[in-house]
């Protein structure tokens, strides 16, 4: 008992330094534990490889906005983030951001293990019947995302190319590391960055006060992200991004703080479902669950509620830790001058890119960059950047 | 709802797992045991155990081995159920069921990594 005690410590660790280190995805480290594995196994057993996997995954998806909010710099769950999230922390309310996420993801983290009983019997169900038409659900998906754009439809197709076409060069590169975050980071980080360097903005004094809440908008936020959250992730090739936006076309009129609501929660249910998706149709969706896939022999009934047990308790902590950081972050975040922080993060990024992708991922950081501009030429919406990961989806299961 | 109010529900969700861990955690654990530790309380128990092999026969039906750590050595069956090739020398991490044979305690393997 204690030492699963001590796993899921040590998992929320590790979730919380991947969390803050922007570039530094669960990802990345669950396969770095799998490669590990052999050696590790000569101390642990693999069950509690499992655990530090699970608790670090969720405890990631709790922590992992407050980069994002603050310094403009996303992973790919939390892309659609950046600009909502900018945009409070110029308003002088970063933490507020921060709050509303966590809402998301300790609310749908709630109400998706409440409703786990009705939901596992119906993936299995539904997951044969929508399995052949993914491609399909994925081009209606990107086809309303454009239509929806009022001020420049064509615009909006020609930047969904673009960043399509970047996205499968970058995905299809042979030996490039954790592609995803110099696309992501191009397209939606260091160009947000570069453009509010360029509006000479001063970054006002953060606020911690507590965001007014709406009951009607929470409550049809967290009920989106845990029912397009659950679709989404035990399909292949949806991720939380691609969940936002499935979900702000199902929700219609979402504003801001309602959207902040949904990315947090889709986040977070999407891991948690990913867990049960492994049980029933044994599949693993993402880079943490293929790793416990791998180490674990066997997933039984007994494994899912141990996962989820875990993942309430890492939750809980996860939120306590997270609202501190924004704390944290908002006091000092504006003793620095906002011009020179600015220009550190994107240093930053670049070496991070450097050493995590590469020179090639550095050049599809600048391509990410100049196309992230492009939507603001016009003042359009960002998430049109989002064909990066669509089209190529779309184009894989079509070919 | 307030930021203490989101501090409780925040304990209450992780209170709420600590108490779904504590029921299911014994069914869950297979504990791991150095091979002297294994004596009769653990008969019909799923244990884990690592070491070497040594030893092996083969029959057409099942290999039988013992395995050896630091502090001693036993018996061990696993059964050919799919394709597995096990050598002597080879180090493994073995889960199986204590049971008796003979008056002697024996590991039937039922998981086995190499």
């Amino acid at each position: 008992m204690i030492d699963i005690l001590i796993a899921i410590l040590i998992g929320i660790i590790l979730g919380t330094i991947t969390g803050l280190i922007p570039g530094i995805h669960t990802n990345l480290v669950a396969v770095t534990m799998l490669t590990l594995s052999a050696f590790l196994l000569n101390f642990i057993s693999p069950l509690l490889i499992a655990i530090i996997i699970i608790s670090m995954a969720i405890t990631n998806t709790f922590l992992d906005v407050i980069p994002t909010i603050f310094l403009g710099a996303p992973d790919s769950s939390t892309a659609l983030a950046v600009l909502p999230g900018h945009r409070y922390l110029l308003d002088g309310k970063g933490y507020e951001a921060v709050i509303l996420t966590i809402i998301g993801s300790l609310g749908s983290l709630i109400l998706t293990i409440i409703l786990i009983p009705l939901i596992t019997p119906l993936i299995g169900k539904i997951y044969p019947l929508l399995e052949d038409y993914i491609p399909y659900i994925l081009i209606l998906v990107s086809v309303s995302l454009i239509l929806r754009e009022k001020i420049s439809k064509s615009f909006a197709f020609i930047i969904f190319l673009l960043a399509g076409i970047l996205g499968i060069i970058t995905l299809t590169m042979p030996n490039l590391e954790e592609p995803l975050f110099p696309l992501l980071s191009g397209l939606f980080g260091t160009s947000t960055l570069l453009i509010s360097l360029n509006s000479q903005t001063i970054l006002p004094q953060q606020k911690t006060t507590y965001p007014k809440l709406n009951k009607k908008t929470t409550i049809k936020s967290l009920s989106t992200s845990v029912l397009v959250g659950s679709v989404a992730s035990f399909l292949p090739g949806l991720g939380p991004s691609q969940a936002a936006i499935i979900g702000t076309q199902v929700y219609r009129k979402i504003n801001l703080s309602g959207f902040l609501i949904l990315i947090g929660g889709l986040n977070t249910v999407n891991m948690v479902i990913s867990f049960a998706t492994l049980y029933i149709i044994s599949r693993a969706r993402n880079g943490a669950v293929v790793t416990v896939s791998k180490i674990l022999t066997e997933f039984q009934i007994q494994h899912l509620i141990l996962f989820l047990a875990i993942s309430l308790i890492a939750g809980g902590i996860a939120t306590f830790l997270a609202i501190n950081l924004a704390k944290t972050f908002s006091n000092t975040i504006t003793k620095v001058n906002y011009q020179t922080l600015v220009l550190i993060i994107i240093a930053l990024i670049m070496l991070l890119v450097l050493l995590i992708s590469g020179f090639i991922g550095f050049l599809v950081l600048l391509t990410g960059t100049f196309i992230g501009i492009l939507p603001s030429v016009k003042n359009i919406g960002k998430n049109h950047l989002m064909g990066c990961l669509l089209l190529p989806i779309i184009l894989f299961f079509l070919i | 709802m307030d930021e203490n109010s989101l501090y409780k529900l925040a304990l209450v969700t992780s209170l709420t797992g600590l108490l779904i861990l504590f029921t299911i955690s014994e069914s869950i654990e297979i504990k791991q045991y150095k091979i002297s530790e294994i004596n009769k309380k653990l008969l019909n128990k799923q244990i884990q155990v690592q070491g070497t092999i040594t030893r092996i026969t083969e029959t057409p039906g099942l290999f039988i081995f013992d395995m050896k750590d630091k502090s001693g050595t036993i018996t061990a069956i696993l059964f050919k159920e799919e394709n597995i090739n096990i050598t002597s020398n080879q180090k493994i991490q073995a889960e199986g069921k204590v049971i008796q044979y003979k008056n002697k305690l024996e590991l039937e393997i039922s998981k086995i990594i190499i």
